[in-house]
């Protein structure tokens, strides 16, 4: 069988009306089932965009592949959007937090990949506003502090310091990224108002009922440690989230 | 209780109002920037001499540090983008290089805030005198590549650099710390010539 062919503006154009449709269905009120189709719909036009952008790198045609991958992370925004709509309905807050959180990160990776009209900036603001309704917002974040050497580039699979790549940018429609560094030393944890990673989130904290609280819902969890002397209180957090958005 | 009752105030925006308008030049992103638009802080301290070594080299091109350059006893500490830094600096034309080669082994500090570390950057007064453009270009790859990096997070994200200039061979040496958004990294450039005549 011969394998598909398609030109970047016949691919563009099917991004294009799949993120309209996605639109009518980013809403709360929208059906969980009707939101989960189209985000079945979604993953199946990224996985041929992921194949084209294959398609381009044997071609040799790195803005194409740089293209295809900017549309892969809109896609991958928009999934992670309505997935957030979802998760809320379900009350998972917190996985919900880390779709918005998703969402905003893969609109900047994808105008990192390639300039691409305005959309995606429409669309992030979009989401920024439905994060600023949707969640009570966190004052300070948890920011970890580590010595680390070594890893590789996931863009050549290399050992960081042999390669030409450069953190954060995207090459061949893949993002360089430093992966499987050696942690050394943990050095600290602080708390910060603005963190690298916002998934680094306060989730429980204790209250003079002597209860811990959910950081989000207020919600009592568990009974609290009884409190030490000088202590004005005890909380729960994410120092460290592991998951790689998809960068590939 | 402070404050005038809510009925004045709003008959005293009524009486201006009746004889005033005004406009709103800025709005929605322009408008987001202004308002959270940050001042550069930047210090400045005296340091004691630099190795003799380190400041020939900084004569001849910007030097990439270690955090710990003053005493790195268990071995050299690099800021976690020294790497990238070091690649783009040579892929934009900046002379520069590391103090020591960077390895598999080299411990770098990863730093998770939202604000950016540069590498420290050692740079002579000399340098800066007979080459004025390379610390200029050097500052204009960083903050382009770090506003890039943080496209649609912030559109001006922060930045924290620390640059050690030598003067008169290294007999003396200053620390110059900023601490502000990328676009202002360009000021910097003012601040190392006004020392450029001393050496």
């Amino acid at each position: 069988m011969d394998p598909e062919r398609a030109t970047l503006e016949q691919l563009a154009d099917e991004y294009t009306a799949a993120m309209r449709e996605s639109e009518k269905l980013a809403f709360f009120v929208r059906d969980a089932e009707l939101q989960t189709q189209q985000i079945d719909g979604l993953i199946a036009l990224k996985r041929r965009i992921q194949g084209f952008k294959y398609g381009a790198r044997k071609a040799g045609d790195e803005r194409a592949a740089n293209m295809l991958f900017h549309l892969q992370c809109g896609l991958n925004a928009m999934i992670s959007f309505l997935t957030m709509w979802i998760e809320l309905k379900k009350g998972d807050h917190h996985s919900a937090w880390n779709c918005v959180v998703d969402a905003e990160e893969y609109v900047s990776i994808a105008l990192r990949a390639a300039d691409a009209g305005e959309g995606l900036e429409d669309f992030l603001q979009h989401v920024k506003l439905a994060e600023q309704v949707i969640f009570p917002g966190y004052p300070v974040y948890n920011s970890m502090g580590a010595v680390i050497r070594g890893g590789k580039c996931t863009v050549c699979e290399l050992p960081f310091n042999r390669c030409e790549h450069i953190e954060g940018r995207v090459y061949w429609g893949r993002l360089c990224v430093r992966i499987h560094p050696e942690i050394v030393d943990m050095d600290h944890v602080a708390m910060v108002d603005e963190p690298r990673d916002r998934r680094c989130v306060i989730t429980e904290i204790t209250t003079n009922d002597g209860y811990y609280h959910d950081y989000m819902t207020l919600k009592k969890t568990r009974r609290a440690e009884d409190k030490e002397e000088g202590t004005a209180g005890r909380l729960t957090g994410v120092i460290f989230h592991n998951q790689l958005l998809e960068i590939d | 209780m402070w404050g005038y009752p809510a009925v004045i105030i709003v008959e005293a925006f009524r009486l201006m109002s009746a004889h005033s308008s005004y406009e709103c030049p800025l709005s929605g992103a322009a408008l987001e920037e202004r308002l959270t638009s940050r001042e550069p802080k930047l210090t400045i301290k005296q340091l004691g001499p630099v190795e003799d070594d380190m400041s020939a080299r900084a004569d001849e091109s910007i030097l990439l540090l270690p955090l710990n350059w003053q005493s790195a006893e268990n071995g050299p500490l690099y800021s976690a983008s020294t790497e990238s830094v070091a690649k783009l600096f040579s892929q934009e034309g900046v002379v520069a290089e590391t103090l020591s080669p960077l390895t598999a082994e080299t411990n770098l500090k990863d730093e998770r805030a939202m604000d950016w570390v540069a590498p420290t950057l050692l740079v002579s007064s000399l340098l800066v005198s007979q080459n004025s453009m390379a610390v200029s270009l050097a500052l204009s790859v960083m903050a382009n590549y770090v506003t890039d990096l943080f496209k649609g997070i912030r559109s001006d994200p922060n930045v924290k650099l620390t640059v050690i200039q030598t003067e008169q061979r290294g007999k003396t040496a200053r620390e110059i710390h900023y601490e502000g958004p990328a676009s202002g990294l360009s000021a910097l450039t003012k601040v190392l010539s006004s020392r450029e005549l001393k050496d």
